[in-house]
């Protein structure tokens, strides 16, 4: 399997530094699908410990001379992140026990105030997450388990009727396994696949049992969730590429739903999931190919050109000015972020034209694309207000709370008739509120005008 | 949240690993995994090796062998064979008291 072009995850100070050793070390040994999660995992940690050094910082054989600086930058960021989730903790705590304090003294029987709490404690348990690595990890997310079930149990058991709540806690608990027995090393990921298979067809195989109409759907997914299974395997024993395994899957998927289809009483239907998924099949192609413009080189390098260009303009003619923050790295690095936010760009566009072509094919059922794809268009609204306003935080939590609300107040009105927007208006208003009130962007702004008025007093 | 990688003074196993893999002599890092499989049985992945590697250069326990081959080998620095001299007799010194709390118990 090819993994050369996840290199481009890297930051560009480790990849001027390691890349080349590292490309020697993927094309020496054959790489399998856990090396696809342990090469993004490096990723990402490099992205946090090494993405704002400038070219070369991380120079060969650095040792002490060049250790100071990186050391003390990645601590910096790591420092800064780590007051983000304090932050978060401790509105956690003020706002929860603000709402339950009101929910006492207005309806003391009726706790509403449980559900904020809850959906909070997950959000702060994901949070969290972010922060640490191995076994930690792996108690965050026994964590969000116990949170997320005992959620679900406690909404069942109090509206009554069948306990469904055992489903997801059944569904939740294998993959916690799983992530056990990767953490403590008992197998690696092509074996702790195998088991997680067999727990999940034995939930299946329960489910079927239990409710006789659900029998033909647990027969399928078990069909295809097992090719995905073989096709993991194939990856792990030999140098198979991402993409001629991604097209046997779908082979192998869609002959299933074909058969599954013809022994079927209905009228074919098994040409719709192959329709979307051949389109993803086509866009993965594309990128693999070169045939997308913003994966190549040479989109990178005209960009590059474009936005020094621009940096020259903006510091004027003096040829030794300071560059003003438009060094070649943070060049690489915008590039970068512009990169990515084409590619979120075009994934949605995809995403969009198979939504439609498969909702107008089933139109009966009403306007259900408009269901994921509200969501996603905020995601990528939020993606390109930070992108393009030079990663202003204040400027992207802005645009989630207008598009969130946009889209809660329309689900309203037409569902329901326009009597609960207001809730979750007014609690996402007091977010945006704190979070303007203490922004880094706010509290600048604040100082300059202070010394802007002693300098006032003082002439 | 407490911080479980580990400071300059503590290693991370994939960190103590990659010492103790070196300490025989240089290697590059198709090398490190092998003899880090054998030794210890464990599978190192390429991301896990590269970003401990990373960290211990900048750190200041390895160094980059000068290299024409495409292939780096790495080497301890007088500094991480300190170190690592270090880790591995608190180690022993544990593994000691363990076993002989056993044997009275």
């Amino acid at each position: 399997m090819k993994t050369t072009w996840l290199l481009r995850l890297f930051p560009q100070a480790w990849r001027d530094r390691y890349e080349e050793e590292f490309r020697a070390l993927l094309e020496e040994r054959p790489a399998s699908v856990g090396d696809l999660v342990d090469i993004t995992a490096a990723a990402g940690d490099a992205q946090i410990r090494y993405r704002q050094l400038p070219a070369g910082a991380l120079a060969a054989g650095g040792g002490s001379g060049s250790a100071p600086q990186p050391a003390r930058r990645s601590a910096e960021r790591r420092v800064r992140w780590m007051m983000g989730f304090y932050a978060n903790a401790l509105l956690f705590l003020i706002v929860n026990l603000a709402l339950f304090g009101i929910n006492l003294v207005t309806t003391p029987g009726e706790w509403w105030a449980i559900f904020p709490l809850w959906g909070w404690a997950m959000f702060l348990t994901l949070h969290a997450a972010t922060l640490v690595r191995g076994r930690a990890l792996l108690a965050t997310h026994l964590a969000l388990f116990a949170i997320l079930n005992s959620g679900l149990a406690w909404i069942n058991l109090s509206t009554g009727g069948d306990l469904w709540f055992q489903w997801p806690l059944a569904a939740t608990a294998t993959l916690l396994i799983g992530h056990a027995l990767l953490a403590y090393g008992v197998t690696g990921y092509l074996g702790v696949h195998v088991i997680v298979y067999g727990l999940a067809m034995a939930q299946l195989g329960a489910t079927a049992w239990v409710y006789p109409d659900a029998r033909e759907g647990a027969l399928s997914a078990g069909m295809s969730w097992g090719i995905v299974l073989l096709a993991h395997a194939l990856s792990r024993f030999s140098r198979i590429s991402l993409l001629s395994l991604h097209t046997l899957v779908f082979l192998g998927v869609g002959a299933q739903l074909l058969v599954q289809d013809l022994l079927g009483d209905d009228d074919l239907w098994f040409y719709y999931q192959l329709l979307g998924w051949g389109v993803v099949l086509a866009a993965h192609f594309a990128v693999s190919r070169g045939l997308v413009p913003w994966f190549g080189d040479e989109w990178e390098q005209r960009k590059r050109d474009e936005l020094t260009r621009l940096a020259r303009l903006e510091a004027g003619p003096a040829e030794d000015a300071p560059d003003g923050g438009h060094s070649p790295d943070l060049i690489a690095a915008r590039v970068r972020e512009l990169r990515l936010l084409h590619l979120h760009a075009f994934a949605f566009s995809v995403g969009l034209g198979v939504g439609v072509v498969l909702n107008l094919l089933t139109l009966s059922v009403g306007p259900w694309v408009l269901w994921p794809l509200w969501p996603w268009s905020a995601l990528l609204a939020v993606h390109a207000a930070y992108v393009l306003s030079r990663r202003s935080l204040i400027g992207a939590h802005l645009v989630l709370f207008v598009t969130l609300n946009a889209g809660l107040i329309a689900i309203d009105v037409i569902y329901s008739g326009a009597n609960w927007f207001y809730w979750p208006l007014g609690g996402t208003a007091i977010l945006f509120l704190l979070h303007l009130a203490f922004d880094r962007d706010t509290l600048r702004a604040i100082r300059d005008w202070e010394s802007r008025r002693v300098a006032a007093m003082m002439e | 949240m407490p911080d479980t990688s580990g400071g300059s003074n503590r290693f991370t196993d994939a960190g103590l690993l990659i010492l103790i893999s070196l300490a025989d002599g240089s290697k590059h890092g198709y090398a490190m995994i092998s003899d880090i499989q054998e030794i210890a049985n464990v599978k190192m992945g390429p991301g896990t090796l590269y970003a401990a590697l990373t960290r211990l250069e900048q750190e200041g326990l390895i160094e980059a062998v000068p290299s024409n081959d495409r292939r780096r080998p790495y080497q301890l620095s007088p500094n991480g064979r300190a170190q690592l001299r270090v880790q591995l007799a608190a180690m022993e010194g544990l593994a000691t008291t363990g076993f002989q709390r056993m044997e009275t118990a």
